[in-house]
């Protein structure tokens, strides 16, 4: 990865600079360790679009791993919504969610870990004529391949990705050219078009 | 937790890691956190300019890295692959940082070490070198410091940052007369 040649003449000056901040840095001592408890903690569930059908995203069979802490909050908040009467909601496999009409940035409570709630959030994209629709965002490190869409209808795109609450910017990758969600606010980045921006919030509607 | 101790650091290649954490042994992983944490937790502290958001983004990209591991097509470069993990997580968090309000903090860490002759001195142009660096628009660091401190080419920097090479030069150039202009301004000042 090292650079084998000097691509230009190097200026005193900057060599100067450059070679300042190349020394060393020092880290915390307990970094290692934090790395590695780190590796243990839950983070965000890999959840991945079915597809091997065309089915409407709410119809598909879903597998959420949530830990043992988390699958007994969700157990006892369903007792207890049980015991309130709330029979209205519906069950889907083994997790019982609250289902709301599918319609775009639907948020769905699903668990909760180390107290920040992780929420569904759904993303829809309306195109026709297209091959390819994938997510890019910082939820997924800018990775183009990591969140490809379904397209679920005809110029219907989706995908479903359990998130922790807060505010993220992303971009839709269109047969490989960056487009916005025109129905989110867009914010300028520093590397050229904008990026739409969606608040995950663990609110049920 | 105790993570580096028996482990083989120096005699195992980085692919020989990669398959033993692959294949379970998670904490070989500790291994590749060692074996990398200096080198481009320097990266992440010139290009963030506090060692807490440093220490937070190699954190994240570790971690990122452990668990797309099975992506990783060519073990034995996994400092390449993981170093792409790590700028898009400082890229990431300098554009968040770059909307609060901008507001230099002395890292003492990062600038520790001052000795020579003339230590105040020494010390007083740390400084401002680093101050200097934050003032760069972010495009502009991240390429100056893959230029000019990790030493990479142009084209390593374009498979880095996805970013062409003539917009990377441009930056550099804008990178180096900004900062030869900020430093020089406080040396005559």
């Amino acid at each position: 990865m090292r650079c084998k040649v000097a691509e230009q003449l190097r200026d005193p000056f900057i060599e100067q600079i450059a070679a300042e901040l190349r020394r060393p840095v020092r880290l915390d001592p307990r970094f290692d360790d934090r790395v590695m408890a780190a590796l243990e903690a839950p983070d965000v569930i890999p959840l991945h679009p079915d597809r091997q059908t065309r089915r409407p995203w709410i119809a598909r069979p879903w597998t959420i791993r949530v830990s043992p802490i988390a699958a007994m909050a969700v157990a006892a908040a369903f007792v207890g919504a049980v015991a309130i009467g709330a029979w209205q909601l519906r069950p889907i496999d083994q997790v019982q969610m609250a289902s709301q009409p599918a319609e775009p940035g639907v948020l769905i409570p699903v668990a909760t870990t180390d107290g920040e709630p992780i929420v569904v959030q759904q993303f829809t994209f309306h195109r026709k004529g297209v091959k390819s629709i994938a997510l890019v965002g910082e939820f997924n490190d800018w990775d183009e391949t990591a969140t490809p869409m379904t397209e679920v209808s005809e110029g219907v795109w989706e995908v479903s990705l359990p998130l922790r609450a807060g505010t993220y910017e992303f971009q839709y990758l269109v047969d490989g050219r960056r487009e916005t969600d025109p129905t989110l606010p867009e914010r300028p980045s520093d590397f050229g078009s904008p990026n739409s921006v969606i608040t995950v919030s663990p609110r049920v509607r | 937790m105790t993570l580096t101790r028996g482990l083989p650091i120096q005699n195992d290649s980085d692919a020989e890691v990669v398959a033993r954490v692959l294949e379970g042994d998670s904490r070989a992983y500790a291994i590749l956190v060692s074996r990398y944490r200096a080198q481009y937790g320097r990266y992440a502290v010139r290009m963030l300019g506090s060692r807490e958001d440093a220490e937070e983004a190699l954190q994240d990209a570790f971690v990122r890295a452990y668990r797309s591991l099975a992506k990783c097509d060519d073990p034995e470069r996994f400092g390449p692959w993981f170093f792409r993990i790590l700028a898009n997580r400082c890229r990431t968090a300098g554009t968040r940082r770059s909307r609060r309000e901008k507001t230099f903090v002395s890292d003492d860490i990062a600038l520790h070490g001052a000795s020579e002759e003339h230590p105040a001195e020494r010390t007083a142009w740390r400084e401002e070198l680093e101050r200097a660096l934050q003032r760069l628009d972010t495009d502009q660091r991240e390429a100056f410091l893959l230029k000019h401190v990790e030493d990479l080419g142009y084209d390593e920097m374009a498979t880095l940052t996805g970013v062409g090479v003539s917009a990377l030069k441009m930056r550099v150039k804008r990178a180096c007369e900004r900062l030869r202009l900020l430093l020089h301004e406080v040396q005559g000042g």
